[in-house]
C-alpha cells in the first residue's frame, strides 16, 4: 500500500511542531530539506556528518547516497516510516522525492547502575537502563556467541515501542519462539510505557496470581536464562528485560546461588523455598490451631499462647488481619517514600505501633511475633511478582483459616495446588520439575547441586 | 461446563459450612487434671476438674505469685457426662480435655465401681485422648490435687511428670494410660494401676493398686517397695540402681547403677502342669562403694559383688510372685501373657481356669548380673 509521498504536505505537517527543525539547503537550485528533533538528536553529529558533507555534495556529479561514506543511509517510502524514524532519532533527508534517514539519535539515557530491587553479594553489579542499545550491548558484555540472535519488533499504534527478542541459536525451542513471536504481534495497544505492561499483554493467564513471564534487570540472569534455551524480551525505555518461559523453580533461583559453593547455597536455596512456604502459611496456621485445633499446641504453649491472649479484645482472626494489613500498609508506605524519610517508616511502624499495641493490650504479642516473622519470610523472595502473588494467597489462607480451621486451610492449598499445577508459562508447566515430576532436573530446584567439571552446564 | 460448576462448588465448600465450632483459646477452659472419687453423703459420683487459669501463671516481670494458677471444680452426679456438663454452671470457659494430663482416681471409687463402666466415658468421648495415664490413690483426691508442686505450676501435671522418671528408680512405675486400660479390661486381664499419696503435702509415687480381672475392681496395693520386683517381671527396667546392703555383701554397702535390663520368659508345659521361668539379665556400673578392702585392678573383683547383685534381684521378684500367687491370688503381673503366646494351645483349653492354675504354677527366677564398669576413679590401688 504504498502511497505517494507528498513532501510538500509532510514538510507543512511537521514545520507546525516547533520541536522539528527544518533546515533548508538550497545547493545550486536543487533544494534539499533537513529535518530533524534536536531534543533526541546528536545535533554535533547532523553539523559533521550531514550537513557538511552535504555542502560539498554535487547533485550533478553523483546522486545524494554518494555523499556520506561513513552513516548508512535508508531510503524511505513510507509516511509511517517518516514518522518512526524520526521520532527514533534519526535525521530524514528530503531531495525531491526522495527521503533518506540517517541515524544521529542521542536519547537521554541514566548510566549503568547496579539494580535496587535485585541484590547479590558476588557476581556483575551492572544493571539494564532504558536504552534498548545500551541493553543490548550490556548483554552482548556476558554473552560473546555468535548464537546469540536478535529480532526487531515494533508495538504500539499510537506511540511505537521498540521490541527487541533474543535468544540464542540451537538452544532455544522453535515453538517457543513461534509462540513469542505470534504474542508480540498480537499486541494491539496504543501505548506501552514499560516492560511490567508487556508482561501482562504477553500472559495468557490473566486471572492467575503467579508470573508468567520473569523480570529482571540483570543481564547476567538474562545470559544465563538464555543459554538455557529462554527468550528475552527487551522493551525500548524499560530496564526491566523479559524472560519467558518462567518456572516457580526459576522465579526463586538467584545468581549468589551459582557464585558460591554448592552445599552453602543448596542450603540457603532450601531455606528459602521454607521461607516462602512459611510466609504464605504461618498467620493461617497459628490462626487455625489457636482458634480450632487447640489439642495440636503442646499443653505449656497452650497454657501460654492462652495467657498472652487474655485481654485481647479482638478475635484471633481479627486481629491477624488487622496485623497483616498493618505490615502490608507499612510495606507500601515504605516503597513510596522517599529516600530519606524511609527508615522513619520502619521505626514508627516496628517500634510505635508494634510495641504500643502490644502494651495496650490490643494484640498478643505471639501475634506479633507470628505476622512479623512471617513478613520477614517473605522478605526473602527476591522476585516481587512472586512476593505480591503469594502475600495475596497468604490472605486467602487465612480467611479459609478462620472459616475452617485446618481442613479449610487444606482445602485452599488444594486449590493453589490445583492451580499451580494446570498453569503453563509459554506451554511450560509451572512446577516443573516438581509436576510433571523430572528428577534429573532436581539437580538445580530445591537444591543447587555441584557444578559438572569439564565441558558440562548446569542443566 | 465442569469447571464453571467446580469454583462455585468450592467457594460454597467454604462459605455454606461456616465456622461453627471456633473458640478462640483463651475462651476454652483448658483441663490439665481430673479428679474421680465418690460422694459417700449422697451416694454419687465426684469429678474434679483442674483448671488452667492462665492470668495467674506468673510472668518473668511479676514474680509475686499470689495465688495458684488453677482452678479445683469439684461436683458430683449420677454420670461424669452430667457432672462436665454441669461444670459451666460454675465456670464461663467450657471444659476443654484435649490437654487432660492425668486422671486421679480413689480406690474407694474403683471399690465401689467397676473400673470398665469408669473409664467408659474416655474412651468414648472422642475429645479424650486415649494416651491420658491413670493413677490411683488412697488419700482424698482433691487435697492431691490442691497441693502447690513448687517447681511445676500444676499438680497434675507433676503427678504425670513423676512417672517419667521410672528409667531413674524403678520403685516408681511405669505409665498406664487409658488406652492401655481399655486393652487389658477388654482382654479381661488383671492389671495395677500406679498408685500416688500424699507425702507431708507434697505428691508421692508410692507404689500401685491392683485391678482384678473379674469383678473389675480395686483389690489390693503394692506397696514401693515390691514395684522393682514388679517392673523386673513387666520388663520395664531401663536404668535405675540397685542397692546391696551388708546382709549380702560383707564389704559394703554398695550402690550399683543399672545400665539396661532384659526379661525372657521361657515356658513349659509339662503334663499339665505350666512352668515358666524368668532370665532376667542386668548390665550395671558400680555407682558407690562404701566397702574399703575392694581393689577394682584386681582381677575378680566383681565376682561377688555380681553374686549378691543375683540374690538381691531374685528376692525381689520371688517376693512379688509370692505376692500375687499367695496373698491376692490374682495374676496382676500378667504372666498370662506368655502362656498365651508360647503356648497358645494349652492356653486355649485352660483360659478359662487361670485363676485357678495361676496360684499354684512354678515359676523360676534366673539373674544374671554384670558389672560392666567401675566408674572413674578408685581408692585402694596399692
Amino acid at each position: 500500500m504504498d502511497q505517494t509521498l507528498d513532501i510538500d504536505q509532510i514538510l507543512r505537517e511537521k514545520q507546525k511542531n516547533h520541536h522539528v527543525t527544518i533546515k533548508k539547503l538550497d545547493l545550486e537550485n536543487h533544494p534539499v530539506h533537513v529535518i530533524y528533533i534536536p531534543a533526541i538528536t546528536d545535533t554535533k553529529q547532523v553539523q559533521d556528518a550531514i550537513l557538511l558533507p552535504l555542502q560539498e555534495w554535487n547533485h550533478k556529479e553523483s546522486p545524494l547516497p554518494h555523499a556520506f561514506s561513513a552513516e548508512p543511509l535508508l531510503q524511505l517510502e513510507k509516511k509511517n516510516d517518516i514518522d518512526r524514524y524520526l521520532l527514533d532519532g534519526y535525521t530524514l533527508l528530503f531531495e525531491q522525492k526522495t527521503v533518506y534517514a540517517v541515524d544521529t539519535s542521542r536519547f537521554a539515557y541514566r548510566s549503568i547502575q547496579e539494580p535496587v530491587s535485585e541484590m547479590t553479594l558476588r557476581g556483575s553489579r551492572d544493571g539494564f537502563i532504558e536504552s534498548l542499545e545500551q541493553n543490548v550491548a550490556l548483554l552482548r558484555v556476558h554473552l560473546r556467541t555468535t548464537d546469540l540472535k536478535f529480532e526487531e519488533f515494533t508495538v504500539g499504534t499510537r506511540s511505537f515501542t521498540n521490541i527487541s527478542i533474543a535468544y540464542v541459536d540451537h538452544s532455544v525451542n522453535e515453538e517457543l519462539l513461534k509462540d513469542v513471536r505470534a504474542r508480540i504481534n498480537a499486541v494491539q495497544e496504543d501505548y506501552i510505557p514499560d516492560g511490567g505492561v508487556m508482561e501482562q499483554l504477553l500472559e495468557k493467564n490473566n486471572y492467575s496470581l503467579f508470573p508468567e513471564i520473569q523480570e529482571t534487570e540483570r543481564p547476567t540472569k538474562v545470559s544465563s536464562a538464555l543459554v538455557e534455551g529462554k527468550v528475552a524480551i527487551f522493551v525500548e525505555g524499560s530496564p526491566s528485560v523479559l524472560l519467558a518461559p518462567t518456572t516457580l523453580n526459576s522465579l526463586f533461583q538467584q545468581a549468589d546461588d551459582y557464585n558460591f559453593k554448592w552445599i552453602p547455597a543448596s542450603l540457603i536455596r532450601l531455606l528459602r523455598f521454607m521461607a516462602a512456604f512459611l510466609s504464605v502459611m504461618l498467620p493461617s496456621v497459628y490462626i487455625s490451631l489457636i482458634s480450632y485445633h487447640h489439642g495440636l499446641i503442646p499443653t505449656d504453649l497452650a497454657i501460654s499462647i492462652a495467657k498472652t491472649r487474655e485481654g485481647v479484645p479482638i478475635p484471633s482472626f481479627m486481629e491477624a488481619l488487622i496485623m497483616q494489613l498493618t505490615i502490608e500498609t507499612l510495606r507500601e508506605a515504605g516503597i513510596r517514600l522517599p529516600k530519606p524519610i524511609g527508615p522513619a517508616v520502619s521505626i514508627v511502624g516496628a517500634i510505635v505501633l508494634g510495641e504500643a499495641a502490644v502494651t495496650a493490650g490490643i494484640v498478643s504479642p505471639l501475634m506479633v511475633i507470628v505476622v512479623s516473622f512471617a513478613a520477614i519470610c517473605s522478605f526473602t523472595i527476591a522476585d516481587y511478582a512472586l512476593s505480591l502473588a503469594l502475600r495475596t494467597i497468604s490472605f486467602v489462607m487465612l480467611f479459609a483459616a478462620a472459616f475452617l480451621g485446618i481442613y479449610g486451610l487444606i482445602l485452599a492449598v488444594f486449590v493453589v495446588s490445583i492451580h499451580l499445577i494446570h498453569l503453563q508459562s509459554f506451554s511450560v508447566p509451572y512446577l516443573e520439575p516438581f509436576a510433571p515430576f523430572y528428577v534429573k532436573r532436581w539437580k538445580d530446584s530445591l537444591i543447587r547441586f555441584k557444578l559438572k567439571k569439564g565441558g558440562g552446564r548446569i542443566e | 461446563m465442569p469447571r464453571k460448576i467446580i469454583f462455585p462448588g468450592l467457594v460454597m465448600l467454604f462459605v455454606l459450612t461456616g465456622c461453627w465450632d471456633i473458640k478462640e483459646i483463651e475462651d476454652v477452659g483448658i483441663i490439665t487434671g481430673m479428679g474421680l472419687d465418690v460422694d459417700e453423703e449422697n451416694d454419687e459420683l465426684t469429678m474434679i476438674n483442674q483448671y488452667v487459669v492462665p492470668g495467674k501463671i506468673p510472668t518473668q516481670q511479676s514474680s509475686s505469685q499470689q495465688s495458684v494458677p488453677y482452678q479445683n471444680i469439684s461436683q458430683s452426679g449420677k454420670t461424669f457426662f452430667e457432672i462436665i456438663r454441669d461444670n459451666s454452671l460454675e465456670s464461663n470457659r467450657p471444659p476443654n480435655y484435649t490437654h487432660l494430663k492425668s486422671i486421679l482416681a480413689s480406690t474407694t471409687l474403683f471399690e465401689k465401681e467397676r473400673a470398665d463402666k469408669v473409664i467408659d466415658l474416655f474412651i468414648r468421648d472422642h475429645e479424650f485422648r486415649r494416651t491420658t495415664p491413670v493413677y490411683l490413690t488412697r488419700d482424698p483426691v482433691l487435697d492431691i490435687l490442691s497441693t502447690d508442686p513448687a517447681k511445676e505450676f500444676f499438680p497434675s501435671i507433676q503427678i504425670k511428670s513423676l512417672s517419667e522418671n521410672s528409667n531413674k528408680n524403678n520403685k516408681n512405675p511405669t505409665n498406664l494410660t487409658i488406652g492401655d486400660m481399655s486393652q487389658l479390661i477388654s482382654e479381661m486381664k488383671s492389671f495395677l494401676i500406679p498408685g500416688i499419696t500424699l507425702n507431708e503435702g507434697k505428691i508421692k509415687s508410692s507404689g500401685a493398686a491392683i485391678i482384678e480381672a473379674e469383678s473389675s475392681k480395686y483389690v489390693g496395693w503394692i506397696d514401693i517397695e515390691d514395684m522393682e520386683g514388679v517392673r523386673y517381671i513387666h520388663n520395664t527396667v531401663q536404668g535405675g540402681f540397685l542397692y546391696l546392703d551388708e546382709e549380702v555383701i560383707d564389704d559394703g554397702p554398695i550402690a550399683l547403677e543399672i545400665k539396661g535390663s532384659k526379661t525372657k520368659f521361657k515356658t513349659k508345659v509339662s503334663g499339665d502342669e505350666p512352668e515358666m521361668t524368668f532370665q532376667i539379665k542386668t548390665s550395671t556400673v558400680l555407682a558407690e562403694d562404701w566397702g574399703t578392702g575392694r581393689n577394682v585392678y584386681n582381677k575378680g573383683w566383681k565376682k561377688e559383688i555380681e553374686d549378691a547383685a543375683n540374690k538381691v534381684i531374685q528376692e525381689k521378684v520371688e517376693r512379688v510372685l509370692k505376692l500375687a500367687q499367695q496373698e491376692y491370688q490374682i495374676d496382676f503381673l500378667n504372666v498370662s501373657k506368655w502362656v498365651h503366646i508360647h503356648e497358645p494351645r494349652y492356653w486355649k483349653e485352660h483360659e478359662k481356669e487361670w485363676s485357678e492354675i495361676f496360684p499354684d504354677m512354678t515359676f523360676k527366677v534366673e539373674v544374671t548380673t554384670e558389672i560392666t564398669d567401675f566408674g572413674t576413679q578408685n581408692f585402694n590401688t596399692e
